[in-house]
């Protein structure tokens, strides 16, 4: 449904993405690895319409430059990885924003309300509703920031490292909460440097390496020992189970 | 009068004088009533086309010539014997001194005047003073130029003053504080300072004259007047515009409201008083400044029964001179206008 | 609760304002006057001197307060203020640069026309230099150096006039002053201003969605171009207008919103209406204590207002110590 051709990008003139394709089909969880610099980051940005870029990106068919940002609002939703809030606001406030692109002049309406509510729940932030988020733990911000990007209900979601930070039984809710949005025949990409937890959890993954895509396709298929020495320069044990890979880093690889 | 002049930034608490036209069409009659003819015969001017003229009447230069020629006519024919070598030559560094020098000394006599000498809204003698050189009241000036005498006002140069004495140089200060009574004793001591005795006996006992005659037409029926200046500034109890505004036969209310010198007086208070005649001045300059917005407040454009204009000649009351005498005869002018002295009916 | 609380002290405080002045009048013929009718002095005081002032004291303050609320939203830092962060003195400068040095005569249509400008090159610049980065240091510092720089100018030109009475008037381009202003002052300010309250009460989702930054906000559909120039549009024309006729009046905007917040659920939009409101009620306040402080001679409320907006502005400094570095 989100098919991305011939992507670049350039940032103050520096070239950041080369060239690169990808598509996301509804129902599936994307995952996007890379070493720091590997060009994610930037790739959600243009894939979400936030910068200007090279190339053509395809919302079922309709070009998502030619977009008015509210109708582009409704179809694509953003996690960024920043999580400063500017003020107090209240972790309900702060969900019922991303009813924004939805909502008219009145006051939210019993539905979206109803949404609200339904994604705090998914994120486990409903006990928080009236806590100010400033208050809260990095952990918690991040849980109330993504039920916000889960509240937008957009077909497709963009998470940028939403798991970073988080407890692991916090990362296995969310998890859990994005493979039931894939389950409503949703796209969702989200970046991570967890490999284990992108093997596991993810459908299908992207690695990307100085502003390209290096590889694509099934955990089993691309995560080989010569690609985690290539890519992310490192050693690592790795072992299968019945849930699918781990990955145990060893140490770093040998300059080659 | 209380102000500072000398230097520039001093100037904004002089009283400025004032030949503003008047603000309705129908009160225009009354700023040029004040003979500008009068003005030309005694002072050598043309009838200082400002008068009811608009503020950039500045000076015509062609007019100037003449009056400088006519003053010098003037003055020589007065001063019988003396030549000029034996006289001392005078530098003045204040614009009310300016003013004095210019009226008594020969031209030779004059080494230079202060630059400010040059303003129309401080100079009443303004054109007469361009040809001569102009200082800016710098001791260096004065070694340069070595007069026989520097005068200056008490306040404006105090640093230079003493340096100037403690250098050996004659200097003559000369007060501020000035009545319409106290002028025509600083004529004569200036005419004194620079050997023009006579000449300044005959100003001084024509002014003098001038004065008592103007007086003689007071009587019980006293206007309230009130000079409003730039910033809501009122000339009050102490100031020359205060001696000149009794002496014209009007009350000043701004002295009568217990003010003193140069004080801001709210607008309401003027308002609530409704004085019969509101003495305002024009700009200073062509420069705009908030300063001369007050003139054009509707609430004092609003007041009925109050006479609003410039009816001072431009420069008249800001230094103490002969001039004053103009002031005074346009005020009483105005007086007898709006209030008769004949016999209540 | 809040703004039914504001409206009722903007309310009391324009009435305060109209029955406080050097001229005694007691209060029926002060009512008298204000509706056409008995003494005719009294009628022009009322009309012509008192309900001008109270008014521009009512719509300045809304208006400082308003951009206040509004820059903070946008910039997401609790310290941003139009007179902090350099917009009033620029303002100024503008209203100076184009009336003292007789561009457009002596018209008082130049000064807005003037503080516009002003006012708005200010907030595009402070924009271009904070906006990327939200740090509220370097927006305190831009702010802090472009305050300098325009006070500096305003005094330059002001000491270069050839009128006298123009260096006297620094004093009221960097503290204002509401003294014997007229209706005029009123039509020239008050249109513009509206407009200008307009524009930046369209901000407020923007400013909503903006808490989250701006790449969250962008991805809510916000348009971050549409909203900075709403804000700069607004700003100018709300604050420009105001200082053109007021001189340079800080603090509001800064004090009223900090305030406020506790009241409110702490989103932006919240915070506007509070904040216009209560800018309103504090600036007629300083402007009646302006002038009965000190019964024999009246002070600028520029003076109050900093006397009491910058210590409260030390204090969130002190709060905020570790945040700002």
């Amino acid at each position: 449904m989100l098919a991305a051709r011939n992507l670049s990008v350039s940032l103050s003139g520096r070239p950041i993405l080369h060239d690169v394709s990808l598509s996301l089909q509804p129902g599936e969880v994307v995952g996007l690895l890379g070493p720091n610099g590997a060009g994610k980051s930037t790739l959600m940005r243009s894939l979400s319409g936030l910068i200007p870029f090279s190339g053509t990106i395809e919302l079922d068919g309709r070009n998502l430059a030619a977009m008015s940002d509210r109708e582009r609002a409704r179809e694509i939703a953003f996690l960024p990885q920043a999580r400063a809030i500017a003020w107090p606001l209240s972790v309900e406030n702060v969900v019922r924003l991303a009813r924004s692109p939805w909502r008219g002049f009145g006051a939210l309406s019993q539905k979206d309300l109803a949404i609200v509510s339904d994604a705090m729940e998914a994120m486990d932030v409903a006990a928080l509703a009236d806590r100010p988020v400033t208050e809260l733990s990095g952990g918690e911000q991040a849980r109330v920031l993504a039920a916000r990007a889960m509240a937008q209900t957009t077909p497709v979601l963009l998470a940028d490292e939403p798991v970073s930070g988080l407890d692991p039984a916090h990362q296995m809710t969310m998890t859990g909460a994005f493979r039931r949005l894939a389950g409503e025949r949703r796209a969702i990409l989200v970046s991570l440097h967890d490999l284990t937890l992108a093997a596991r959890w993810c459908d299908r993954l992207v690695v990307m390496a100085q502003g390209r895509i290096v590889a694509e396709g099934k955990p089993a298929d691309i995560m080989t020992s010569e690609r985690l020495r290539e890519v992310f320069g490192i050693t690592a044990h790795i072992a299968h189970d019945e849930c699918g890979m781990i990955f145990a880093p060893t140490g770093l690889a040998a300059n080659s | 009068m209380r102000t500072s002049p000398a230097d520039r930034k001093g100037r904004s608490f002089i009283t400025p004088p004032s030949v503003l036209p008047d603000f309705s069409p129908a009160r225009r009659v009354i700023a040029p009533s004040f003979a500008a003819r009068d003005l030309a015969t005694r002072w050598g001017g043309e009838g200082r086309n400002e008068t009811g003229g608009s503020a950039q009447g500045g000076r015509p230069p062609r007019g100037r010539r003449r009056k400088a020629l006519v003053l010098v006519a003037f003055a020589s024919a007065i001063s019988t014997t003396s030549y000029a070598a034996d006289l001392p030559r005078v530098m003045s560094m204040n614009v009310c001194t300016d003013q004095l020098v210019l009226l008594l000394a020969e031209p030779s006599q004059i080494a230079s005047l202060s630059d400010l000498s040059l303003d129309p809204s401080l100079s009443f003698l303004h054109e007469e003073a361009a040809p001569y050189p102009k200082n800016s009241g710098r001791a260096e000036e004065v070694f340069l130029s070595k007069p026989d005498l520097v005068v200056t006002g008490t306040f404006s140069l105090h640093n230079t003053t003493s340096l100037l004495e403690a250098l050996d140089f004659a200097v003559e200060e000369f007060a501020y504080d000035q009545s319409v009574d106290t002028i025509a004793g600083e004529i004569r001591r200036m005419g004194a300072l620079i050997g023009q005795d006579a000449k300044a006996e005959q100003i001084a006992s024509a002014y003098e004259r001038d004065l008592a005659d103007l007086r003689a037409r007071q009587c019980s029926t006293k206007p309230a007047a009130i000079a409003y200046e730039q910033n809501g500034v009122v000339l009050s109890e102490g100031t020359l515009a205060d001696s000149v505004i009794e002496a014209a036969g009007l009350t000043n209310l701004a002295t009568e409201l217990g003010y003193s010198a140069m004080t801001p007086l709210p607008l309401e208070q003027l308002v609530s008083h409704e004085p019969d005649i509101v003495i305002v001045s024009e700009p200073m300059t062509d420069a705009p400044a908030l300063a001369d917005q007050i003139a054009q407040h509707p609430a004092l454009r609003s007041l009925e029964s109050s006479r609003i204009g410039a009816f001072v000649p431009r420069g008249a009351w800001a230094c103490g001179g002969p001039f004053v005498i103009e002031a005074v005869r346009a005020l009483t002018a105005l007086r007898e206008e709006i209030a008769s002295c004949a016999p209540a009916r | 609760m809040l703004n039914p609380i504001l409206g009722l002290a903007c309310l009391l405080l324009t009435a305060a304002s109209l029955l406080v002045g050097p001229a005694d009048l007691d209060l029926a013929s002060s009512i008298a006057g204000l509706f056409a009718g008995g003494d005719a002095a009294a009628m022009i005081i009322m009309q012509e001197i008192r309900l001008p002032r109270a008014l521009l004291a009512l719509t300045i303050g809304i208006s400082l307060g308003l951009a206040g609320a509004v820059l903070q939203g946008l910039l997401r830092n609790p310290l941003a203020e139009p007179g902090l962060i350099g917009v009033t003195s620029s303002a100024s400068f503008g209203a100076v640069a184009i009336f003292y040095t007789g561009l457009a005569g002596a018209s008082l249509y130049a000064l807005p026309a003037g503080a516009l400008a002003g006012a708005a090159v200010s907030v595009l610049l402070l924009l271009a230099i904070a906006a990327r980065n939200g740090a509220t240091l370097t927006l305190i510092l831009a702010g802090v150096a472009l305050t300098s720089l325009t006070g500096a100018l305003t005094s330059l030109v002001l000491n270069l006039s050839p009128n006298p009475f123009a260096s006297y008037e620094i004093i009221f381009w960097l503290l204002g002053s509401l003294r014997d202003r007229s209706m005029s002052h009123v039509w020239l300010a008050l249109p513009l201003m509206a407009l200008g309250w307009v524009l930046l009460g369209a901000s407020a989702r923007a400013l909503d969605a903006l808490s989250l930054g701006e790449e969250a906000a962008s991805s809510l559909g916000i348009r971050l171009s549409a909203t900075r120039l709403l804000v700069v549009l607004g700003t100018a024309l709300s604050v420009g207008a105001g200082t053109a006729v007021a001189g340079a009046i800080g603090f509001i905007g800064l004090v009223v919103p900090h305030l406020v917040r506790p009241f409110t659920d702490r989103l932006p939009s919240s915070l506007l209406v509070p904040s216009a409101l209560g800018g309103g009620a504090l600036l007629l306040a300083a402007d009646i204590a302006a002038r009965i402080v000190v019964p024999t001679r009246e002070l600028n409320v520029g003076v109050l207002t900093a006397l009491i907006g910058a210590p409260f502005f030390l204090w969130l400094v002190v709060r905020a110590r570790r945040e700002l570095f």
